[in-house]
C-alpha cells in the first residue's frame, strides 16, 4: 500500500548504514558511562549503609570544591614525606589528612604485583574504624593512557562492610607510564580488624585487556579507636531546636550526631557550615555531608584527631531549612502541576509525563558547577515507591537549574510526593558548643 | 557466550556481561545516535549516557531477546530529549551533508521524519532502520500488534501526504 514510502525509507537506511562510526572512541564512552553508574551504585548500595555511603559522594565533592584552596606550605609538607610526593594533588585539600601524615598514621606498604606488563604497587594506606585510604601506583613500560579501574574489593578474614568506594579520579596523562591514585574505601559501619592481613582485588581494563590483580598486604599497626564526647546539648537557630548528642573523632573523619526537636516548624535539610574550631578560631573540620537515619542524624566533618587544641568548639551558623508543610513536593505528572512545595515559586515544571518530569529552579544561586539532587525517591498516593532511574542536571546560561528526571516505571497513581533533600533556602544564627568530656 | 546468554547474565547483574553486551550493540547504538543527533561527538556522549542509564535499569528487562531494541529505545529517548531541549538544535538542512547529497527526496524524507511526533519517529526508526519485528515492538510497548500496524500505516500515510504536498508545490 505504501511501497513507495517504504522504499524511500529503506534507501535512507542504506545511506545511514554507510556512515562512518567512531567505534574506537565508543569503548571509552561505554567505560565512562559504566564507571559513573558503578560509582553511584557503590554509593547507595544498602539502606543501612546510607550514612556511610554518602561519605563517598561528599569526598568526591570535597575534592572538587576545596582543591582550589591549596596552601603551598601544606603541599610541601606532604611532598616531604618519602613516597608521598606523588599524592600531593590528591590529598592537599584535607587538613585532617595533613595531621594524619605528620603523625605517622600513614602506613607504608610497598606491596607490588605485575600482570601482563602492568605493575600495581600499594604505596601505603591510612586505616581507621571508618575506612581505609589506599594510595597506589600503576606502572607500565608503555604509556598507561586509557587505563581504567573496573572493580575494587578489599578483603580480610573478617567481613569488610563495604559502602562507599571511590577510586580513579584523574585520568592518566597522554604519555606518562606511571599513574598514582587513591582508593577511598569507606566501611558500612565502624570496624576493628583482628588480623591485619588484607588483600586488594582490583580489576583493570588496559589496552583492551582485562587484568585482575589480587595483591595481599599486611599492616603493622592497628587503628587507634575513635574518641567519643557525649554532649547532649540543646541549641537553637531561628527558633528551630536541635540537640548535639555526641561527637566521635576518628582519624579520617568526625561523626556528629544530632537530633531535631519534633515541635520545630521547619525541616532542617542540611548544615551549610558546621565546623570544629580551636580556641583561636581556626577551623579544623568542616562539613562533608550529612544524612538522616533512625531519628538521629549523623554528619561528618574532616577530622582533627591528632591535633590537640586546648579547646574545641562545634560551630554552626547557616542551615538549609524549609517550613515543614513546604518540604514535601507534590506533583501531578499527568497535569504537569506542582500541587505543594516551597512557596517562593522558584520551582517550576517544564515538562511532565508519567515517565518523567523536567523541573527547573529560578535564581538558584550558589556555584553553578555545584550539582545536587533536590530529592531522591517518590511515593504515589497509595504509598508505592517510585524510583528515579536517571537524572540529568545542568545549569543553563540564565542560571536556571534543570533536573530532568526519569522514573523507573509509569505504573503509579498521581500525584507523586517527594521529600525535598536539598533546597537553597537558609536560616542563620550562631551556635557554639564546647566539645569536652 | 552467545547473545542470549550474555543478555541474560547482564540482566542478572553480571558486570562483565553488561560490558560485553554494550560492546556487542555499540554499532547499532552509535548509528541510532548519529541518525538523530547527526554528529559523532554528540553520539559518543549519548552512548556514554545510555550506558549509564542502561546499567541502572537493565534488571528491569523482562525478555532477554529484546535487549537490543530496549537499548535502542533508551538511545532514541535520550536523543529526542537532547533535540527537544534545544541544546543541539539541528536544522533539517544539515541532514544532507551527513546522509548524502545525491538524492533530493532524501532531504525531503528527513524533513518529513523530523515533523513526526517523537513516538512516531521511534516506531519508523525501529521498523525500517533496525528491522525490528512488529511483534517485538508490540510487546515492548505493551500494545497489540494490530495497533502497531495501524500506527505505522497512519505514519506512512502522513509521509505520503507530505510528499504529495511538496510534489504539488514543486510542480506549480
Amino acid at each position: 500500500m505504501y511501497e513507495k514510502e517504504e522504499e524511500k525509507l529503506l534507501a535512507m537506511k542504506d545511506q545511514l548504514d554507510k556512515i562512518h562510526l567512531p567505534l574506537d572512541e565508543a569503548d571509552e564512552a561505554i567505560r565512562q558511562g559504566f564507571d559513573r553508574a558503578k560509582r553511584e551504585k557503590a554509593r547507595s548500595r544498602k539502606k543501612r549503609n546510607r550514612i556511610w555511603s554518602l561519605v563517598a559522594a561528599a569526598l568526591l565533592f570535597a575534592t572538587f570544591v576545596t582543591s582550589i584552596r591549596v596552601s603551598p606550605a601544606f603541599a610541601n609538607a606532604i611532598a616531604a614525606i618519602p613516597g608521598m610526593e606523588r599524592f600531593v594533588d590528591l590529598i592537599q585539600y584535607d587538613k585532617g589528612l595533613d595531621a594524619i601524615l605528620k603523625n605517622d598514621y600513614y602506613q607504608k606498604v610497598d606491596a607490588a604485583q605485575t600482570k601482563d606488563g602492568l605493575t600495581l604497587t600499594i604505596d601505603g594506606v591510612i586505616l581507621d574504624e571508618t575506612g581505609m585510604y589506599i594510595y597506589y601506583t600503576m606502572k607500565s613500560p608503555e604509556a598507561v593512557k586509557g587505563l581504567s579501574i573496573q572493580k575494587v574489593d578489599l578483603q580480610n578474614e573478617q567481613e569488610v562492610p563495604p559502602s562507599g568506594i571511590s577510586y580513579g579520579g584523574s585520568i592518566p596523562d597522554e604519555k606518562a607510564n606511571e599513574w598514582a591514585s587513591e582508593i577511598e574505601y569507606n566501611f558500612g559501619e565502624p570496624t576493628l580488624f583482628e588480623n591485619l592481613s588484607f588483600t586488594l582485588e582490583m580489576d583493570v581494563s588496559f589496552q583492551g585487556k582485562e587484568i585482575s590483580f589480587s595483591l595481599p598486604f599486611e599492616l603493622q599497626e592497628n587503628v587507634k579507636p575513635g574518641k567519643t564526647f557525649v554532649l547532649n546539648e540543646e541549641v537553637e537557630i531561628d527558633a528551630q531546636k536541635f540537640t548535639i548528642r555526641e561527637i566521635t573523632i576518628y582519624p579520617l573523619r568526625v561523626a556528629v550526631k544530632i537530633a531535631f526537636d519534633e515541635t520545630n516548624t521547619k525541616k532542617i535539610l542540611g548544615f551549610e557550615d558546621m565546623r570544629l574550631e580551636d580556641e583561636r578560631g581556626e577551623v579544623w573540620g568542616s562539613i562533608r555531608n550529612g544524612l538522616s537515619g533512625r531519628g538521629d542524624d549523623t554528619y561528618f566533618l574532616q577530622s582533627n584527631y591528632f591535633e590537640e587544641p586546648k579547646k574545641l568548639y562545634l560551630r554552626i551558623n547557616k542551615l538549609q531549612a524549609l517550613d515543614k508543610d513546604e518540604a514535601t513536593l507534590i506533583i501531578d505528572t499527568e497535569k504537569g502541576e506542582i500541587i505543594n512545595g516551597p512557596k517562593d515559586g522558584r520551582l517550576q515544571v517544564m515538562e511532565a509525563s508519567k515517565s518523567g518530569v523536567h523541573i527547573i529552579m529560578h535564581d538558584s544561586g550558589g556555584d553553578p558547577m555545584h550539582t545536587y539532587d533536590i530529592f531522591t525517591t517518590g511515593e504515589d498516593v497509595i504509598g508505592k515507591v517510585v524510583r528515579i532511574s536517571s537524572t540529568g542536571m545542568y545549569v543553563d546560561e540564565n542560571g536556571t537549574r534543570h533536573w530532568d528526571l526519569t522514573f523507573e516505571n509509569t505504573n503509579y497513581t498521581n500525584p507523586l510526593r517527594f521529600e525535598l533533600t536539598n533546597y537553597p533556602n537558609y536560616i542563620t544564627g550562631d551556635v557554639t558548643v564546647e566539645v569536652k568530656e | 557466550m552467545d547473545e542470549k546468554e550474555m543478555s541474560e547474565a547482564a540482566i542478572g547483574g553480571d558486570d562483565d556481561a553488561f560490558l560485553a553486551l554494550m560492546q556487542y550493540h555499540k554499532e547499532a547504538l552509535l548509528r541510532t545516535a548519529i541518525a538523530f543527533l547527526k554528529n559523532e561527538q554528540d553520539a559518543l556522549e549519548a552512548l556514554q549516557e545510555v550506558t549509564y542509564r542502561a546499567y541502572k535499569k537493565i534488571h528491569t528487562v523482562r525478555e532477554a531477546a529484546y535487549v537490543k531494541t530496549w537499548l535502542i529505545r533508551i538511545m532514541m529517548n535520550y536523543c529526542q530529549d537532547q533535540l527537544k531541549r534545544g541544546k543541539r538544535y539541528i536544522t533539517t538542512g544539515e541532514v544532507d551533508e551527513t546522509i548524502g547529497k545525491e538524492d533530493d527526496y532524501r532531504l525531503e524524507l528527513a524533513e518529513a521524519l523530523a515533523k513526526l511526533k517523537p513516538d512516531e519517529q521511534q516506531l519508523i526508526y525501529l521498523k525500517y532502520f533496525q528491522d525490528v519485528k512488529i511483534k517485538e515492538i508490540a510487546e515492548l510497548s505493551s500494545i497489540p500488534e494490530g495497533t502497531v500496524k495501524s500506527r505505522l500505516h497512519k505514519i506512512l500515510r502522513s509521509l505520503r501526504s507530505h510528499f504529495e504536498d511538496k510534489g504539488g508545490r514543486d510542480h506549480v
